[in-house]
């Protein structure tokens, strides 16, 4: 067993009560991680606290290691050279996320001088799956498709080649086919670059299909969590098998 | 022959130099749900809009039960669900309130009779009598997509349109307004179009599936034909991509 990249123990964060009550998990090198439930049952609020982004008033308590360091109590400094360049976050969405006066070659561009790199936007973008060409290279956000700003995000995040990667609901706005195509970008990108991705959905389907583990959770916690074709294919816990149930009904594969 | 129920013929809308839609025509027979589907910008809410009287088609025609539709203002009988429904939404009316505006506006019945319709109608998409007084703001998000279709279905509308309702939800509440929306139609025995970028959820609440693609209708069929031998490349890519991403059947571990 590969000692694990991010091994996360007992983690609590509390406002005025528990938002996050007792979460242990582990994350492999080079391995997509799925994570699913309900709206508001806490999953963006774990992908901040990866990230020690939650502000004051909220307490976090715990152990997240990152490759066996502590995360938990590092200075603001020490996260800073954290954040970008081990763990990158993809946002929900991508319209927000990007600077709608930046053309997209400033914009990558931006995120690699931000973390002292040198690279060049080309490449970041390429490994993202999106040709640099002048059309995409001198476009403003709102002048690309969905599929291509989700890129850019996607070339930004990649470009300090983190370790770990977490998309936030990165497929919601996204028609079928290109989730599957971003999909198979996710999984070559793991493949080439041994970057682990914790990919957040609210979608059990589209899970399957592209994570290799799953965490699935609840009002705060983790119920179950599992390879991805164990826990789906015969979950141990009754609200697992009612998500699935759930998505079976709003789901037709056949004619 | 009869004339259909509803019939669309060569819908053209153009925004300045970009085409919405090309010549989208299609017949729907009372009773029946379509699936509308596409990608984003495929043109399904334009056309949605259209039917509703939201905007006015450059060219073509639609036809509701023997009616002309495209006149200038919306019209009453094609109601549309929008895919914000928490923005569409007053949010400091009272859920009877927002079910009774249609009423009021149509000038049917006393106050008094509206409000016991009102009540008929929260009831009839699973909401307490207790919460009709609460505010718009103080309901859950799918709370609030009933309450959007409770105040569709007040204004007896002869074509419910629901435009991405559910995409927005997360599978549990997705589920149950899809529950809602089958119990509705076999109730009401409503004429409904779904748009949808998710093909499976079309599938599975829908007869017959319409595939559109840069302002067309590309192939319009019954479900299990759609699905099962799908003719158009933009219909065979989604039948595809639906199928990568459906579930393994319960217990194929």
């Amino acid at each position: 067993m590969p000692e694990a990249l991010v091994q996360v123990r007992d983690l609590r964060v509390t406002l005025s009560s528990a938002i996050l009550d007792g979460l242990s998990f582990e994350i492999a090198p080079g391995s997509i991680t799925g994570l699913c439930g309900e709206s508001g049952c806490g999953k963006t609020t774990l992908a901040l606290a990866l990230l020690r982004l939650l502000p004051e008033p909220y307490r976090v308590e715990g152990s997240i290691l990152l490759g066996g360091r502590e995360l938990i109590g590092s200075s603001e400094r020490e996260m800073r050279s954290i954040r970008g360049a081990r763990i990158a976050m993809i946002f929900q969405d991508p319209i927000l996320a990007l600077n709608p006066v930046l053309r997209v070659r400033d914009q990558v561009r931006e995120a690699i001088r931000a973390h002292g790199l040198t690279g060049r936007p080309e490449e970041a973008l390429e490994l993202a799956g999106l040709e640099p060409s002048r059309r995409i290279m001198r476009a403003y956000p709102h002048e690309l498709s969905g599929g291509e700003r989700q890129r850019v995000l996607i070339a930004q995040a990649l470009a300090c080649r983190p370790a770990l990667v977490i998309a936030d609901e990165p497929f919601t706005a996204l028609d079928l086919p290109r989730v599957v195509e971003l999909s198979a970008l996710f999984r070559d990108l793991m493949r080439r670059t041994g970057t682990s991705f914790l990919v957040i959905s609210h979608s059990p389907g589209v899970l399957a299909h592209l994570a290799d583990s799953v965490l699935v959770m609840r009002s705060g916690r983790i119920v179950e969590q599992g390879p991805v074709d164990r826990v789906f294919g015969a979950p141990a816990d009754g609200y697992t098998a009612r998500l699935l149930a759930a998505a079976r009904a709003t789901e037709r594969a056949h004619g | 022959m009869a004339e259909p129920f509803l019939r669309v013929e060569g819908l053209t809308k153009s925004y300045g130099a970009r085409a919405a839609l090309r010549r989208a025509g299609f017949v729907l027979e009372k009773g029946r749900m379509l699936g509308l589907v596409g990608a984003s910008g495929s043109g399904k809410s334009t056309l949605a809009r259209c039917l509703a009287g939201f905007e006015r088609p450059d060219e073509g025609s639609m036809r509701l039960d023997g009616k002309v539709l495209g006149g200038q203002a919306p019209a009453p009988q094609v109601q549309l669900i929008f895919q914000e429904a928490a923005a569409s939404l007053n949010p400091r009316f009272r859920a009877e309130e927002i079910v009774s505006e249609p009423l009021e506006i149509r000038r049917r019945g006393t106050p008094a009779l509206r409000r016991k319709m009102a009540a008929e109608w929260l009831e009839m998409v699973g909401i307490a009598r207790a919460a009709s007084a609460k505010p718009a703001l103080a309901f859950s998000g799918g709370e609030r997509q009933r309450l959007a279709i409770a105040r569709a279905l007040a204004a007896e509308p002869q074509l419910l349109i629901v435009d991405e309702s559910l995409s927005g939800l997360d599978v549990m509440l997705q589920a149950q307004i899809a529950a809602l929306l089958a119990d509705l139609r076999r109730r009401l025995d409503l004429t409904c179009i779904l748009i949808s970028h998710d093909l499976g959820l079309a599938a599975r609440l829908a007869d017959e599936i319409a595939v559109m693609d840069s302002g067309e209708i590309v192939e319009h069929a019954p479900v299990e034909q759609a699905m099962g031998s799908p003719r158009h490349p933009r219909t065979r890519e989604l039948v595809e991509a639906n199928r990568l991403l459906a579930l393994a059947p319960e217990g194929a571990a």
